[in-house]
């Protein structure tokens, strides 16, 4: 049997002493859309912070599609394939769309603190640019300038960006958040377009409702804690689920 | 958009508002609050991000240079807190999250303040404590502007509660009632005022 996408095992986290995640464990299926969601904001972006290498675990283990990446740096993790949109998104200052997403492959020498971005810093491509916009929609507009784009478009661009790194795994951060309501569902058709082409998607998103109403799978956490071991039963989490959201008075 | 309507708490009074998942819940409230202060209200802030760290103690990573209170003014002052009266010599690791957080509320309120905003405490503390928090607090006589996004924590108290997105303000409502209203229930779950 194949390894999934991703393994989380026993993540745990401390910060100063204090615990920002305990025991986090999950495991992502290849080529599916698995949501995040949570009453709080602290302990997703704890998570996101191992998932791109920014800090280590204090105990657990990362691994993509069988191999650990715990340990790797952020442009490492990009080279194997584990890539994912920033929050809030790049600003993009070039003339046109296709441009800054080469730009942003390509941030100059010396190093800097764009290069986790960048998967092949020597061969920049304005081909992988200009089809990562067309896979969003944007193909039309590829010759726009970034600052035009609003709302879907510019969560558009920042999945484009990504993208054309090809990643496997493709984490997405809260960026639903720059969507307006009207465009949400547009929005989640995208990134199932995106599963349905083999890339998974780890899908972080403030609106538990649309997730649990859209994703293959969904893990909840409170507290730095999983609500329930690994994804919940959408069905059977019911209970714990509102209980985590709507709080508890006893 | 409109905030016109919302007015902080006076003293002796607490709002609940119930944020949007946009932008940092006191950020989007930082107009209103700039106004109150502008008319002399008092205000101190506790945010939900973990406070500012130290390498000593929980006394020391108070303030800097700060005098605690000692006897009674000490004994008033840690009464609503009163898990702190002997974690404050104790090295800042050893401390927890909702610790933490109550730290930041004794913090706050050495500058005595008239209006204290509370920022998701329920993100750092379990839900009784969050209520047992704002109860001893609101008994204080200040004005307490209550970010929360736990429905049930909010329609726990017959306090008047605000749905606050995307530079719209509604309200008052009945926090009672909260759970009945469906605008209420999405804010809850991370989803925005005007549906997705």
């Amino acid at each position: 049997m194949r390894e999934p996408m991703l393994r989380a095992e026993g993540l745990s986290l401390r910060a100063d002493g204090a615990v920002e995640l305990a025991s986090v464990s999950f495991a992502i299926e290849r080529a599916s859309l698995a949501a995040i969601v949570g009453p709080d904001a602290w302990d997703k972006d704890a998570l996101v912070d191992l998932l791109q290498g920014r800090r280590r675990p204090t105990h657990g283990t990362l691994r993509l599609a069988g191999r650990p990446v715990t340990a790797l740096a952020p442009a490492e993790r990009v080279r194997r394939g584990l890539v994912w949109t920033v929050r809030p998104p790049l600003e993009l200052s070039t003339s046109t769309l296709v441009e800054g997403i080469v730009l942003a492959m390509s941030a100059p020498r010396p190093p800097s603190p764009l290069d986790f971005l960048r998967r092949q810093p020597s061969e920049p491509s304005t081909a992988a640019a200009v089809e990562a916009l067309q896979f969003v929609g944007l193909g039309s507009r590829s010759g726009a300038a970034p600052g035009q784009l609003e709302g879907l478009d510019r969560a558009r661009l920042e999945l484009a960006r990504a993208l054309a790194a090809k990643p496997r795994l493709l984490v997405v951060d809260r960026l639903g958040s720059l969507v307006p309501a009207a465009e949400r569902l547009a929005f989640v058709s995208l990134l199932r377009h995106v599963a349905a082409y083999g890339v998974t998607v780890l899908w972080i998103e403030d609106d538990a409702l649309l997730a649990l109403d859209h994703a293959d799978h969904v893990i909840a956490l409170r507290h730095g804690r999983t609500l329930v071991p690994g994804a919940l039963d959408k069905s059977a989490s019911r209970d714990a689920l509102e209980a985590a959201f709507l709080g508890q008075t006893r | 958009m409109s905030f016109e309507a919302f007015m902080p708490p006076p003293p002796g009074n607490v709002t609940a508002v119930l944020p949007g998942p946009g932008a940092a819940p006191v950020e989007a409230l930082s107009p209103v609050l700039a106004d109150a202060r502008a008319g002399g209200r008092r205000i101190a802030v506790v945010r939900a991000s973990v406070p500012a760290t130290c390498r000593l103690t929980a006394a020391a990573g108070m303030r800097a240079g700060a005098t605690l209170p000692t006897g009674a003014e000490r004994e008033a002052w840690l009464r609503p807190l009163p898990e702190l009266a002997a974690r404050l010599e104790r090295p800042w690791s050893e401390l927890g999250q909702g610790e933490r957080y109550l730290l930041t509320v004794a913090r706050a309120r050495l500058d005595a303040p008239d209006l204290l905003v509370l920022e998701l405490p329920s993100s750092r503390l379990p839900g009784p404590r969050v209520l047992q928090l704002i109860q001893d607090l609101a008994s204080e006589g200040m004005g307490l502007l209550w970010i929360e996004r736990r429905l049930r924590l909010i329609a726990a108290f017959e306090i008047d509660a605000w749905l606050v997105d995307d530079g719209e303000a509604l309200g008052p409502l009945p926090a009672p009632m909260l759970l009945e209203d469906e605008r209420a229930w999405r804010l809850c779950f991370g989803g925005t005022l005007n549906g997705s």
